[in-house]
């Protein structure tokens, strides 16, 4: 009773990162919590948070004024990057065709799944739901369509936890009164224009005819949207892992300090950790920001752009050391460091710069290499820069380089095996 | 002429299995905890002893699951008449010792 080819299922957590630290601190639960506290803006509000309406967009302060109980919690990417890999892999159980689409959204191709199967597309993807429901203790919006566009807008229709398809019969009640700019891939800018033709709906955009599009010149991207909204697929499944946005990495730290080589040294350490993150990646930074967090929980952040696309951390301590007392105020204590690693380029299309400079990354890249090699067999870190060693030292020998890959249930931020959350 | 012995062929290798492959058998849904205190020794589960917990809806009867309250978490061996939330089933554990 399919009457389109295609069968296209997209997955997207509900408030995923807030949810997430719902699930791995359990005093959280059932509260208003955001995430973003590390760089004082909104990234994530459970639903109880958004039912007060806070939501992304709203700053800490006025959130803070709407609900003065409000949770802020710091964002633990390695959590999320956790769960979003536990998700990817869940759907891939069921479908070999998944679009690791962000952290919390996947998209997945199931035609021909229900033969296989013997089971109606719908409960199909209500397996996959559930499945992923339990295992990550996280809800999700599912939705199912003809095209990623369609799966896309049936995911958004009901949260949390919704689940909505979308077939030829009921199409056209979804796109009738949904704004064109809320369309996957329509932009502000964009929708401004279309309005401009007497285009204000997906439906409107769907019910255009060739000619229409011809003259008014449309591109190949709103081509494209509009055949899928027709529910046609012709957007296919992205199948390569995608190149990050941005990579973060930040720690708490006990006891507080005011001294700054402490701080330079914490901030040497997550750099490398970024630093061999970008390199998994085969990417390099054009732009880095990183923060201080004061005992009072106020953050003083720099940021700049690096001279070179670089995934070396030397490049950035550099940086770091070069900017630190514009943030750093001697005398004030401070209990978190982070460092944010952003505007990607991969690697091999770094282009040699006039200079000579590139000469001395490229001596440097064999050596990263190695250390790559070490961390992927001893664990990370098991190499690090002398700049570290005063974050790194104490830590390496209280670990003994024991770490598991699974997710401890817990309020500390930390996969180390020693800071477990117990139970009794 | 000294020799050591021979180096195994990577096919053998692969009949080897990881401590973590072990005690995991669904790895998507498994989660570490501690334990604290010894109100579980009569399951065989003390102090400081790590359990792993699969977050699953069929628990059953016998088995021992990680209930939530407003303490906190709690280990129970799963009966008739259970308080608070079940978040999962215990499906292994270890413990290390002080030559660790």
């Amino acid at each position: 009773m399919q009457p389109f080819e295609k069968v296209i299922l997209h997955f997207d957590g509900d408030s995923f990162f807030a949810s997430v630290e719902q699930v791995m601190d359990y005093r959280l639960k059932g509260k208003p919590v955001v995430t973003g506290g590390e760089r004082g803006a909104i990234t994530s509000a459970s639903y109880e948070a958004k039912r007060l309406g806070i939501s992304r967009g709203v700053t800490l302060r006025d959130a803070k004024k709407i609900c003065p109980d409000l949770a802020i919690v710091p964002g633990n990417y390695l959590w999320y990057s956790v769960f979003a890999e536990r998700m990817y892999t869940i759907v891939r159980e069921f479908t070999s065709i998944v679009e690791e689409y962000s952290i919390d959204e996947c998209f997945a191709d199931i035609t021909g799944l229900d033969v296989v199967m013997k089971m109606s597309y719908e409960d199909i993807a209500r397996v996959i739901k559930s499945k992923l429901e339990t295992s990550l203790g996280v809800t999700f919006g599912v939705g199912m369509g003809p095209s990623k566009v369609l799966a896309k807008v049936a995911s958004k229709h009901r949260k949390p936890a919704g689940f909505t398809v979308i077939t030829s019969q009921n199409r056209e009640d979804f796109l009738r009164e949904l704004p064109l700019g809320k369309v996957w891939g329509i932009g502000p800018a964009s929708s401004i224009a279309f309005s401009k033709m007497g285009v204000f709906t997906a439906l409107q955009l769907a019910e255009t005819t060739d000619a229409w599009i011809d003259h008014h010149r449309v591109s190949l991207p709103y081509r494209e949207i509009r055949a899928e909204l027709q529910g046609m697929s012709v957007k296919e499944l992205s199948l390569e892992y995608e190149i990050p946005h941005s990579i973060i990495v930040s720690r708490t730290f006990r006891p507080p300090s005011s001294d700054r080589e402490v701080l330079i040294s914490q901030l040497s350490k997550h750099i490398e950790s970024a630093c061999a993150k970008a390199r998994r990646y085969g990417v390099c930074a054009r732009e880095m920001r990183f923060y201080l967090k004061t005992q009072e929980f106020a953050y003083k952040g720099y940021e700049c752009s690096l001279p070179l696309p670089t995934a070396s951390p030397i490049d950035i301590i550099r940086m770091v050391k070069k900017f630190i007392n514009r943030i750093y105020v001697p005398g004030v204590l401070y209990r978190a460091t982070g460092i944010c690693l952003r505007g990607f380029v991969p690697e091999s299309h770094l282009s040699s710069d006039l200079f000579g400079e590139s000469v001395g990354v490229e001596k440097r890249s064999h050596v990263h290499k190695v250390i790559d090699m070490l961390s992927r067999k001893f664990g990370d870190h098991t190499v690090f820069l002398g700049s570290s060693m005063k974050a790194l030292g104490d830590q390496k020998i209280r670990e003994r380089g024991k770490t598991l890959e699974i997710p401890m249930l817990g309020i500390c931020r930390t996969t180390n095996i020693g800071v477990v959350r117990c139970v009794e | 002429m000294r020799t050591g012995f021979a180096a195994p062929a990577t096919e053998e290798l692969a009949d080897t299995i990881t401590i973590g492959e072990y005690l995991i058998r669904h790895k998507e849904s498994t989660y570490l905890m501690k334990v604290e205190g010894d109100g579980m020794a009569s399951e065989g589960l003390l102090d400081g002893d790590m359990v792993l917990f699969e977050r699953r809806i069929d628990a059953k009867r016998g088995d021992i699951v990680i209930v939530l309250d407003e303490a906190g978490y709690r280990l129970v061996p799963l009966s008739k008449r259970l308080v608070g939330q079940i978040i999962g089933v215990v499906t292994a554990s270890f413990r290390t010792y002080a030559a660790f």
